[in-house]
């Protein structure tokens, strides 16, 4: 059975609440007017569905893969074999096997079902740009580190594809026009310390 | 921000609090992980067909945010007129502080009140933070309602106007009203509390001793004290009910730790351009940890006499910790004193059992 619950709290939203007067449904734990859209999907859900009863095959019938004792009624579009209605699930467009789908949400690389992907331009940028933020700036010796790490990262994962919502790596070719000049920038300072140090010593 | 990609037409939201946008038979969330920028993407797609109901409304946080940073403002514009004529660098140092939080208070009030709204299925109830806003919210949500029909047929009802058109209380069957219990006091919140107090004494107490060690605990107590609040608050608010007066306590106590930093931040540059800098920093090399050091001993030293207005931003600050931290502290303290109370009321000792009948 499905329920309603209140953005606020989270409470389940009771029939009372639910027909709550005018002005607005009014949650009975925080005393908070929301506005709630219900689909038909929820009514459907909270509709009474009779068991799911045994579906033997007949004579001549193809049977499940997976449960022989079930008629098979598809045919999964990643490995073929014929499955019941209790095996399949949806991917996409397609009818796969439960076997299928779980293989393809822990190993596919079907851009469609992506579920995340870590922004290596916005890492290289923020490794790279840090020392200008006014506060952190006092942290500056954290550079050396910082810096080659940037810029490691970004020849790393430059054919790494960014977000599957924004094209284009600017911030990855900021973050390393940075981190090339804050190297620079060192080696030309630690080129300076050991000249002056050879200077005083002569 | 595109309009467009693949398959999907933009709804809401941008890149650092994620994005919503509508496919072909589902909506996709973006939602952005990371601090100012989003170091990682999660996607969740949520067929039109599975969304059972969109719930939403206004909340108070953009109230408090209009309150907070009117008095950061304030405050800095304070700052810029008091050293206006004495000293035209630390203006502009709180210039630089000010006109950026005022640019951001437009804005913020240019987009209108915020809005909390939640997406449910049958399996998950998913909060939709680009929906921040309730403009955003309400013409989101009508763009998705309609979406969501057209794949489930039938027609949506919507239950804030209170026609007749709601479900039928027979085929909407509803769970009871599972309440939280009530608050039965926390000593994480309490504890949080009565550093905020010690640490807003402290701060007032800075002012008269002339020390850098107490300077340091007396930053750091009301820090703590942030900290234990915030903590005592987020482990409070998922478990019971907490009461109003407690969670504006807690929420002021947070919020005071945060203006303290800003603050903080607008002195130490207030302080580095000062008559040209403090201390041996302002002549020949310039350490970060030497002016550092500097600001802070010339802070530990400031006095009404020597630094007024230094001074009474800490009582403005001290005083508004020790407000939330009076204002939360019987609330807290109510519910283990009332389990004390109950503790030391003496036993009854029951009725002896009567014989048994021959």
């Amino acid at each position: 059975m499905a329920i309603l619950h209140c953005p606020f709290c989270g409470y389940h939203l009771s029939t009372s609440v639910l027909s709550a007067g005018r002005g607005g449904v009014v949650c009975l734990a925080c005393k908070r007017s929301l506005q709630v859209l219900v689909f038909p999907s929820f009514v459907e859900a909270n509709t009474p569905k009779p068991p799911l009863l045994p579906d033997p095959p007949a004579e001549g019938e193809s049977v499940c893969f997976y449960n022989p004792s079930r008629r098979a009624t598809k045919d999964c579009k990643h490995c073929g074999v014929l499955i019941s209605d209790l095996w399949a699930a949806q991917w996409g467009s397609d009818t796969v096997c439960l076997k299928c789908l779980d293989h393809l949400r822990a190993k596919g690389k079907d851009e469609r079902f992506e579920t995340g992907r870590t922004l290596w331009g916005n890492v290289v940028f923020a490794l790279a740009a840090w020392p200008f933020i006014p506060p952190l700036t006092a942290m500056y010796c954290m550079m050396t580190v910082t810096a080659p790490a940037a810029f490691f990262l970004g020849l790393w994962h430059w054919r790494t594809p960014g977000s599957l919502v924004t094209r284009g790596r600017w911030r990855l070719v900021l973050g390393l026009i940075l981190a090339l000049l804050e190297l620079c920038a060192m080696g030309l300072g630690g080129v300076a310390i050991f000249t002056q140090a050879r200077f005083f010593q002569d | 921000m595109k309009k467009t990609f693949g398959d999907y037409t933009y709804l809401a939201g941008g890149a650092a609090k994620g994005s919503l946008w509508a496919g072909p038979d589902h909506v996709l969330y973006v939602e952005a992980v990371g601090l100012i920028l989003p170091f990682k993407e999660q996607y969740r797609r949520i067929d039109f067909k599975n969304i059972h109901a969109l719930t939403y409304g206004r909340t108070r946080t953009g109230l408090w945010m209009t309150i907070w940073m009117l008095l950061l403002v304030g405050l800095m514009g304070l700052g810029v007129v008091m050293n206006l004529g004495s000293s035209p660098t630390a203006s502009v140092v709180f210039a630089s502080v000010g006109v950026p939080l005022l640019i951001l208070l437009i804005v913020h009030l240019a987009k209108g009140p915020t809005c909390v709204c939640k997406l449910q299925t049958a399996v998950q109830v998913l909060r939709l933070k680009p929906l921040g806003r309730l403009r955003r919210a309400e013409s989101c949500v009508a763009q998705l309602s309609e979406l969501c029909t057209r794949h489930q047929g039938g027609v949506a009802v919507s239950l804030h106007e209170g026609s007749g058109e709601q479900p039928n209380a027979s085929q909407v069957r509803m769970a009871g009203n599972i309440a939280k219990p009530p608050f039965p006091g926390s000593k994480l919140v309490v504890w949080g509390l009565v550093t905020m107090l010690v640490g807003s004494a402290a701060s007032l107490a800075d002012l008269f001793i002339q020390s850098i060690a107490f300077f340091t605990f007396a930053g750091l107590l009301p820090v703590l004290g942030g900290v234990l609040s915030l903590a005592g608050l987020a482990r409070s608010m998922m478990r019971y009910r907490v009461p109003g007066v407690l969670l504006t306590a807690l929420w002021g106590e947070v919020a005071t730790v945060a203006l303290a930093f800003v603050v903080a931040y607008a002195l130490f540059g207030y302080v580095m351009v000062k008559d040209g800098g403090v201390g041996s920093s302002s002549r020949g090399a310039l350490s970060g940890v030497t002016m550092m050091l500097d600001v802070i001993r010339y802070l530990s030293n400031a006095t009404f006499q020597s630094e007024p207005l230094v001074a009474w931003v800490n009582v403005g600050i001290a005083a508004l910790g020790t407000f939330f931290a009076l204002l939360g502290l019987p609330t807290a303290l109510r519910p283990p004193m009332a389990r004390a109370a109950a503790a030391s009321v003496p036993q009854v000792p029951s009725p002896p059992t009567p014989p048994d009948q021959p």
